[in-house]
């Protein structure tokens, strides 16, 4: 067993690049998640660990052992692909058994582990059958059995369970977790399936654009994602754009007090508003308006543990060009929740991510908090366990909740008006664009 | 009636009338086959159980007489075995020389370039025989190319006899039927899925046991099908061996010529072509049952 260590490498074809500047490391005994979109670079990125490619720079050493440079068979990497790549001509033991075969282990020895390996994803019985008699999930257990039989440092998954059907998909989540677990392999999964990557890892590694968007735990990258790439394509997003409230516009509630040192540490240049015991940030979201012509009052509470400010240490309010220069990331559109004309951020204002299951919905005039505003329902979608709820604000701009599907004895109707609230640590703010890690 | 009941009704109705059309589509080939192939060939069955007289006459009865002539006749039976053997030599040296170049054609990734190996491939079929054989008679002469340059590099003194023998014929075979062997191969290597290849890399088998491990099985049924091609070429055809051979080489064909046409004895020239239909016909045959067996493994049948 042994970690895997990637160390800045870049990859062009041609002129095209597919991966820069990848640095990053799996530990020892990690089940780690490559994932991003197609044409991110993660499976160039994979299939350079195994050896099919070499990195144009870089190097790629696994257990502290430089693989740069040699063959796939010299690797010690134990892979399965997304097409199982089981040898057709050969039964499900000499499927196994290949590996060991190729080593030269004694004949003894490799009936013995070939019965382990069956063991391990529960197959002994099918040892004798050929590849095409075995059902989807069959054969990707086999491909599973083959790729640990040779005993490798690592184990390479290449989207294993694209193939599958949603049920057996979730089985084999399952499996492959406790199989990693049982053996300790320290592991990296190649997947597009966002659920999948965050149901299964230690840690994930976002890819978009062959750069690495982000890397951290399940939670982090979900609750804290370090950009608006990263926020948008895992799971659904709110983003709206918010500028500081100036202290004197700050109208409504108390007037702005003295930050108490929190300007000194929060980079915002937005007015502190003292409400419940924690500093909030003001901000007014121009493509949020609950009246025409009155943009929504955001507040924020930006040390909130739970929120983005610890992740969050690049200062979009001091650093305009940041915002300026931020293009859509490629493919957050089709992604993205939110309406796409609504959220690009102007010099000086910071981007908010709202999740939409972290929005409340009560019967109009019934919202509670500080961050609420009534909204009329535009579109709903049923997905069993979960509503999709479109709302529009009266004046301008809409929001994507996700509402539990309890709460909602009957469908709400479209232009039905309820209260939307949300708590201020539930809008944390993302660098817009791209980031650099 | 029900309505699903009506439905597969009508269903069954438009299917008999499409196996209609397409037997109207295909009159006029089957027309063709059974009035230039089917009867032609029901006569020549008919023919080789005629006997003959001494002046060759056919007589009206018959009898095995012909079977048993090229059976027992120690010419004959030399030249069956003689003919099998060259055609199997030719069909052996094409499926090894195939091999290399299928994996050629499938692995170039440019395919500008593959188009130019496919032609340079076929070209030899888009000669005429007769042109292709006196190119093969021009390099392998007394005084031809090859002799000529090793008796300039002092390789050889006297010219060496490489014309009018079997091997010459195998060498004119090899080079025109090259391509029958090839492209089947072509195809059946191309559809290997190259995660395979990368599976048994991974698994740690180099290039030359990945070959041997995984791209020769999958590639038998390809294989057997080009060796199939080759071996009926070989076996039956006339033109090359008379051209680059010499009349009096011991194949089937040039024997049936010299029955059929020289000698006119057409109850023999045609027992010698039943035979010669039966040797291609079991090694087809036996192809044939070797690829179902082999690919009844991998799949479903």
């Amino acid at each position: 067993m042994s970690g895997i260590r990637i160390q800045e490498i870049s990859k062009t074809f041609g002129d095209q690049t597919a991966l820069s500047h990848v640095d990053l490391e799996v530990f020892e005994g990690e089940f780690f998640s490559l994932l991003g979109p197609s044409g991110c670079g993660k499976t160039t990125l994979l299939n350079m660990i195994a050896g099919f490619l070499e990195p144009t720079t870089g190097g790629i050493f696994i257990g502290g052992r430089e693989v740069t440079g040699l063959p796939p068979y010299r690797r010690e990497i134990g892979m399965v692909f997304q097409d199982y790549a089981l040898f057709p001509h050969l039964s499900v033991s000499d499927n196994v058994a290949y590996g060991l075969r190729i080593r030269k282990v004694p004949r003894k020895e490799v009936q013995e582990r070939v019965r382990e390996s069956l063991a391990l994803v529960q197959l002994e019985a099918y040892a004798s059958r050929m590849p095409h008699q075995l059902s989807g999930g069959q054969r990707q257990r086999v491909a599973i059995a083959r790729a640990l039989a040779i005993r490798p440092a690592v184990l390479l998954l290449d989207e294993p369970l694209s193939n599958l059907d949603a049920k057996l998909r979730k089985d084999m989540q399952t499996e492959l977790r406790n199989i990693q677990r049982r053996t300790g392999i320290t592991t990296i999964l190649v997947t597009h399936d966002q659920e999948e990557a965050l149901s299964l890892s230690d840690r994930i590694g976002i890819l978009g654009d062959g750069r690495l968007q982000q890397l951290g735990t399940p939670l982090d990258v979900y609750r804290r994602p370090s950009n608006r790439f990263v926020a948008e394509f895992i799971g659904q997003v709110n983003l709206i754009a918010a500028a500081p409230e100036a202290a004197s516009a700050a109208g409504g509630s108390s007037p702005a007090e003295a930050p108490l040192g929190a300007a000194g540490t929060a980079p915002y240049a937005a007015p502190a508003v003292r409400e419940g015991g924690a500093n909030l940030a003001a901000f007014a979201a121009a493509q949020l308006q609950a009246a025409p012509g009155e943009p929504l009052r955001l507040l924020a509470d930006l040390a909130a543990p739970e929120g983005g400010a610890a992740a969050f240490s690049g200062a979009p309010a001091s650093a305009p060009a940041a915002a300026s220069a931020s293009p859509a990331a490629p493919g957050s559109a089709a992604i993205s929740a939110s309406a796409p004309g609504a959220v690009s951020p102007q010099s000086g204002e910071t981007l908010f991510m709202l999740r939409p299951e972290r929005i409340r919905v009560a019967a109009a005039g019934e919202g509670a908090g500080v961050n609420r505003t009534p909204a009329a329902v535009s579109g709903v979608s049923y997905a069993g366990n979960v509503l999709r709820i479109r709302f529009e604000l009266a004046g301008s701009g809409s929001l994507t909740v996700h509402a539990s599907d309890p709460d909602f004895p009957a469908l709400p109707e479209p232009g039905q008006v309820y209260d939307l609230y949300w708590r201020p640590q539930d809008l944390i703010p993302v660098l817009p664009g791209e980031g650099p890690l | 009636m029900s309505e699903q009941g009506t439905r597969r009704i009508s269903a069954k109705r438009g299917k008999a009338s499409a196996g209609l059309f397409q037997w109207l589509l295909l009159s006029p080939s089957l027309l063709f086959l059974t009035l230039f192939l089917l009867v032609p060939f029901v006569m020549l069955l008919v023919l080789s159980f005629r006997d003959v007289d001494s002046l060759l006459t056919v007589l009206p009865t018959y009898s095995f007489s012909q079977y048993i002539d090229v059976f027992t006749t120690p010419a004959y039976s030399r030249t069956i075995g003689s003919t099998l053997w060259m055609a199997l030599v030719t069909t052996g040296i094409c499926v090894l020389m195939a091999y290399p170049a299928a994996y050629l054609l499938v692995r170039t990734p440019s395919r500008g370039l593959r188009t130019f190996f496919y032609i340079l491939l076929v070209s030899p079929l888009l000669t005429s025989v007769v042109i292709r054989t006196f190119a093969w008679i021009v390099l392998l002469a007394q005084n031809g190319l090859v002799n000529e340059v090793l008796i300039n590099l002092h390789l050889i003194n006297k010219p060496l006899s490489l014309l009018w023998n079997m091997n010459a014929v195998i060498i004119a075979y090899v080079q025109v039927m090259l391509p029958f062997a090839v492209l089947p191969l072509a195809t059946s290597m191309g559809e290997i899925p190259p995660n395979l290849r990368r599976a048994s890399m991974i698994l740690g088998a180099g290039r030359i046991r990945t070959f041997f491990r995984v791209t020769l099985p999958l590639t038998i049924p390809g294989m057997l099908s080009g060796a199939v091609i080759v071996f009926s070429l070989a076996a039956g055809s006339y033109i090359t061996p008379l051209l680059v051979g010499g009349r009096l080489q011991p194949l089937l064909p040039l024997a049936i010529y010299q029955q059929a046409v020289q000698v006119f004895n057409l109850p023999l020239a045609a027992a010698m072509s039943i035979t010669l239909l039966l040797i291609v016909g079991i090694f087809v045959a036996l192809a044939g049952w070797a690829t179902k067996r082999w690919e009844g493994r991998m799949r479903d049948v």
